[in-house]
């Protein structure tokens, strides 16, 4: 056992360690007090500390600097001039007879004066005892301080996490998205959850020139991407969502609609149900060619008419039309209907929005590349399919057969967007996050700023994965919402480097520093265990 | 007479016609609501088929064009009963006999020629006679498998009839390495290539390693030929699991010659071509039957026009369908037999397919004393072709009015109803009568229902159901 320092002052929570000579301790370390039981403790700032007085220092220095005391040292350095960390006691951990850890928020103080020592892997054994590791949700290793204790695997239990939503942050760069993609990597072969991917910069999904889940050795079986690019690489899905399957209210909270448009929406809804969209454009497309011919219509189509009659002022329409033309990009240019985006009134991708909720129903991790979607098209994909989830599961719990079902969750990057405070009415992000646990659903958000979120959201995602953030404001936001007291910690998040994260959840006993190795890492340790491809058959052979 | 199974609320012969094929079709939407369902005037529904309206017809071969028709699903030798296996083949000779008059140069099948992989021998004699009648034209076909004809070891119908020399079949190819490499067969310069179909949609494996740029580098024009469901296109009666999506097809050909779905479909594909799923030709099934009833079935007549690809549809000459809906619901059995009584008596059926269905629940009285056969005897004298009975969800409120007294436990209720409903059967086996049998179906029931556990795979709750069921009708035999 290596002595790396020893308690000499201090109270709950700040307690005083003088480092041993030859020792370098750095903020985010984690030492240990014992064997069994163990206390272990986290430095969480560093000053100086010497015998001689603050003027004697000062004039020791100046002898030194202007050159008068030449051949001057100090008598027994070592013991005069030292460092003082300032650690606070994160666990108290227990081993009983039968060798089951009890670990605890510590509540007394370490021995005054014990020796000090830097953790090991074993002095984390506990974290996973009695854990399900067909459960387990992976976030990465042990870290103290910059050192990474890699035989030791973070991991958390998956169905509590998850439906308990998970937030992610940290200024740009600092590892986020890596993050996510070694979680999803090791969830692949996992049933117990089906994710949802939305992927703004279509980084999960992987192309020859950056690695992704279709790497995986179980890829074919359980990822599901969709694109809408015709170049996506082969297996992948075209995105396309036929207009039936877009119901007025996944509308909420995605797209600022009056109450008047609202009512106009769910009136032609009433009206021709799952051909609601497609009744908007075609019927005013034919008025539109029909304007000069006919007077009667006087280039109304016969929804205006009906919406007029039922009391819906004149304008509306057009108004509510033009706002699900833009968040549709569906447009009408002389008569004819325009399809730009990945919504169509024609007969395909009528069961797209089926099929990814079948997939997350049986566990499969599904990516929707939503980069070139304009950020009304990508939310209302994931509201739609959101929406889905939420009823399907919904009438599972009523059902009473909601147990045997995987989680759900769906993994929002720029959270802020959609979970955003705003003024209307709340989306069904909004909903996941405050009910969906009850429904077995829940949210990975991602984010570079967390203040953005509303506290309330905040505080409902009870796991915080806590990248380097070096902006102040920031850092408080999280802090105050976390599940932890980390308000020793702020210094240490700021100074976190790439990959390197502070994990707060109410899961775990104490916030655990972590590291996340790079993906490209992950990928090519899974490659080199690969076995090799079975020969392949094909019955069509020559005669 | 004992019935089949107490537990039968539904007719049999529902339960035989979903093994019969297994692309599946949903009645279709507009046919859904088209029909008002609350309109007590209206006490049924009868469309009419809409062959009445043909179609423009297909415009006179143009000078260098190439012209050839696009059939699928033909599944000669579907039906059971011997008028629909009739009109079904009649179907597939009149799409034939149209194809040549409309002066097609060749003929694709894009699988399922036949329903099965070795045919009733007489319809694969009619079948073999009118490819003779095309070789004697000098028209080539073109014939890949399909999920119901196609066999593992090349022991098919379709075996049989191209070593005959009665037409080319597609699908050749072998894997070379990793790679699936196609090899393309050809009409006056346009290759064609066919992926063939296997079974339940394993053919999938196929697509993730075809070999595309070879199939790419190709000229075109050039047609390919499959016989699978598409991801995207994925009607709502089929599975994800067996679709393909369209990544995994080659790019860049003229036409895509589609088979499987059930369903007719166009679709324009930016940086792929023109994919058509001509449907059926007759059907297969008593739903494709009702979608048929909406919209004739037929194929496709295409015309290669100097690069460009020009779609005709032609439907099938087949009988009209009349559809008749009839709601039981409140009703008395009797009452509902008269009036069923009524309409047969006073239909004109002349010439015409009826598809009777029934259903809801009676209120009193049970579902064979409507006598539907006597109904359907009626219908027949009465000129009708074939009638075709669906009893779908036909049932009886009498048949669900159990005394349940409900100071007792779930448990106690559901063990009750099983008893009531063991004591009234009777079956060969002794363990499946009486106290026994009663207490069988309980336990066996208990061991279905079982939920997969939070902490379980897929596979260990296999296991674990599957073992339980064992112990349960291990004990049962045990007993005997
Ligand atoms: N654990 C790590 N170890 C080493 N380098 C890393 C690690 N994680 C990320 N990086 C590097 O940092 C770069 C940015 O990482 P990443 O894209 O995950 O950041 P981000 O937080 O998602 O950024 P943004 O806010 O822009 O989305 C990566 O390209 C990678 O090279
Ligand atoms: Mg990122
Ligand atoms: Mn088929």
């Amino acid at each position: 056992m290596e002595i790396c320092g020893q308690i000499v002052s201090g109270e709950h929570g700040e307690i005083f360690i003088r480092q041993k000579s030859g020792e370098t301790l750095e903020i985010g370390e984690m030492l240990a007090v014992g064997e069994n039981p163990i206390s272990i403790m986290m430095v969480y700032d560093l000053t100086y500390g010497s015998q001689l007085s603050q003027g004697n220092l000062e004039l020791a220095s100046g002898m030194h600097i202007e050159g008068m005391g030449a051949g001057l040292s100090f008598m027994e350095e070592n013991l005069q001039n030292y460092v003082i960390a300032k650690v606070k006691a994160v666990a108290y951990v227990k081993k009983n007879v039968n060798g089951k850890y009890e670990a605890s928020i510590p509540k007394s103080l370490p021995q005054f004066f014990s020796k000090v020592r830097k953790v090991t892997s074993a002095d984390f054994e506990f974290l996973s005892d009695g854990k399900n590791a067909e459960h387990s949700l992976y976030l990465g290793c042990l870290r103290s301080g910059s050192s990474r204790l890699k035989d030791m695997e973070i991991t958390i239990d998956g169905p509590d996490a998850l439906t308990h939503h998970i937030l992610i942050t940290a200024t740009t760069g600092r590892g986020k998205s890596n993050l996510v993609k070694a979680m999803l990597w090791k969830l692949l072969d996992k049933e117990y959850c089906g994710i949802l991917v939305l992927d703004p910069h279509d980084e999960y999904f992987g192309n020859s020139a950056a690695p992704g889940m279709r790497d995986h050795p179980k890829a074919k079986e359980n990822v599901v991407y969709y694109s809408p690019s015709a170049s996506a690489p082969k297996g992948s899905i075209t995105l396309r969502i036929n207009t039936k399957s877009v119901k007025p209210w996944h509308f909420n909270g995605v797209v600022n609609i009056t109450d008047a448009q609202s009512q106009a929406m769910h009136l032609i809804y009433q009206r021709y149900r799952d051909d609601w969209i497609r009744k908007m454009f075609e019927e005013s497309a034919e008025a539109a060619s029909l304007a000069f011919s006919d007077e009667r219509t006087g280039g109304k189509s016969g929804i205006e008419a009906y919406l007029e009659s039922r009391g819906v002022m004149e304008g509306t329409f057009a108004a509510l039309k033009r706002k699900i033309s833009v968040a549709l990009d569906i447009f009408e240019e002389g008569g004819k209907i325009i399809e730009k985006g990945v919504f169509t009134t024609k007969e395909t991708g009528i069961g797209a929005a089926d099929d990814i909720l079948a997939a997350l129903e049986s566990g499969k991790k599904v990516i929707i590349d939503t980069s070139r979607l304009s950020s009304y098209a990508e939310i209302l994909v994931g509201s739609i399919i959101a929406n889905k989830v939420f009823e399907k599961y919904a009438e599972y719990k009523s059902a009473g057969t909601l147990d045997g079902k995987p989680v759900v969750s769906i993994v929002l990057e720029e959270a802020p967007r959609v979970l955003g405070a705003s003024d209307g009415e709340i989306n069904v992000f909004g909903r996941i996050a405050r009910e969906g646990r009850k429904f077995k659903i829940g949210l990975i958000g991602i984010t570079q700023l967390a203040s953005l979120i509303p506290r309330e959201v905040l505080a409902n995602m009870n796991t915080k994965i806590i990248l380097g953030n070096e902006m102040e404001a920031e850092r408080r936001a999280i802090i105050e919402s976390a599940a932890q007291d980390l308000s020793t910690e702020s210094k240490m998040i700021a100074s976190l480097e790439k990959g390197e994260a502070l994990v707060s959840s109410i899961f775990t006993k104490f916030a655990i520093p972590i590291y996340t190795p790079l993906f490209n890492d992950i990928v090519k340790e899974t490659k080199a265990a690969e076995s090799k491809q079975p020969v392949r058959k094909y019955v069509g052979s020559d005669d | 007479m004992p019935s089949k199974s107490i537990f039968d609320f539904s007719n049999s012969g529902d339960a035989a016609k979903n093994e019969e094929t297994k692309e599946k079709k949903a009645p279709r939407e507009k046919h859904k609501r088209e029909a008002p369902r609350s309109a007590a005037a209206h006490k049924h529904e009868i469309s009419k088929s809409k062959i009445a309206q043909p179609p423009a017809p297909v415009p006179p071969k143009k000078e260098g064009t190439i012209r050839f028709a696009h059939l699928a699903d033909c599944h000669l030798g579907a039906f059971r009963d011997d008028t629909l296996r009739e009109l079904n083949i009649k179907a597939f000779e009149n799409a034939i006999d149209k194809s040549v008059a409309e002066g097609a140069d060749f003929i694709i099948i894009a699988g399922d020629l036949f329903h099965t992989n070795v045919p009733d021998m007489r319809v694969a004699e009619r079948c073999a006679r009118k490819l003779r009648h095309l070789k004697e034209k000098g028209i080539e076909v073109f014939v890949l498998y399909g999920s119901h004809d196609y066999s593992p070891n090349e022991k098919s119908i379709i075996d049989v009839l191209k070593g005959a020399g009665l037409f080319n079949k597609l699908g050749g190819g072998e894997y070379v390495g990793d790679k699936l490499k196609l090899k393309p067969s050809e009409f006056r310069g346009i290759p064609i290539i066919g992926l063939l179909a296997r079974t339940s949609g394993l053919e999938k494996s196929d697509y993730e390693h075809l070999d595309t740029e070879a199939l790419e580098a190709l000229p075109n024009p050039k047609i390919f030929v499959y016989h699978s469901a598409i991801a995207e296109y994925r009607p709502s009666f089929l599975k994800d699991a067996e679709c393909v999506p369209l990544s995994l097809f080659p790019k860049g050909f003229a036409y895509y010659a589609g088979g499987h779905v059930h369903e007719r479909r166009e679709v324009d594909e930016r940086g792929y071509g023109t994919f058509v799923f001509p449907g059926h030709t007759f059907g297969a099934d008593f739903r494709d039957l009702e979608s048929d009833a909406e919209e004739a079935p037929g194929f496709y007549i295409v015309d290669i026009e100097s690069g460009a690809i020009n779609l005709h549809f032609v439907p099938v000459e087949i009988p009209e369908i009349m559809l008749a809906d009839f709601k039981a619901d409140g009703k008395g059995a009797l009452e509902f037999k008269e009036e069923l009584q009524h309409w047969a008596n006073g239909g004109n059926f002349a010439g015409k397919i009826v598809m009777l269905r029934v259903a809801g629940k009676l209120a009193s009285g049970k579902p064979n004393e409507v006598e539907l056969e006597k109904i359907r005897e009626t219908v027949l004298e009465k000129g009708a072709l074939v009638c075709v009975l669906n009893r779908g969800s036909l049932s009886s409120a009498e048949r669900l009015a159990v005394q349940i007294d409900t100071s007792k436990s779930k448990d106690e209720i559901e063990r009750e109803i099983i008893g009531e409903f063991v004591s009234k059967a009777s079956f060969k086996d002794d363990a499946l009568n009486g106290k026994k049998g009663a207490e069988l179906a309980i336990s066996l029931s208990g061991a279905l229902k079982q939920e997969q556990r939070a902490n379980e795979t897929k596979d260990t709750y296999h296991r674990r159901v599957f073992g339980d069921v064992r112990k349960v009708m291990d004990s049962a035999e045990g007993q005997k």
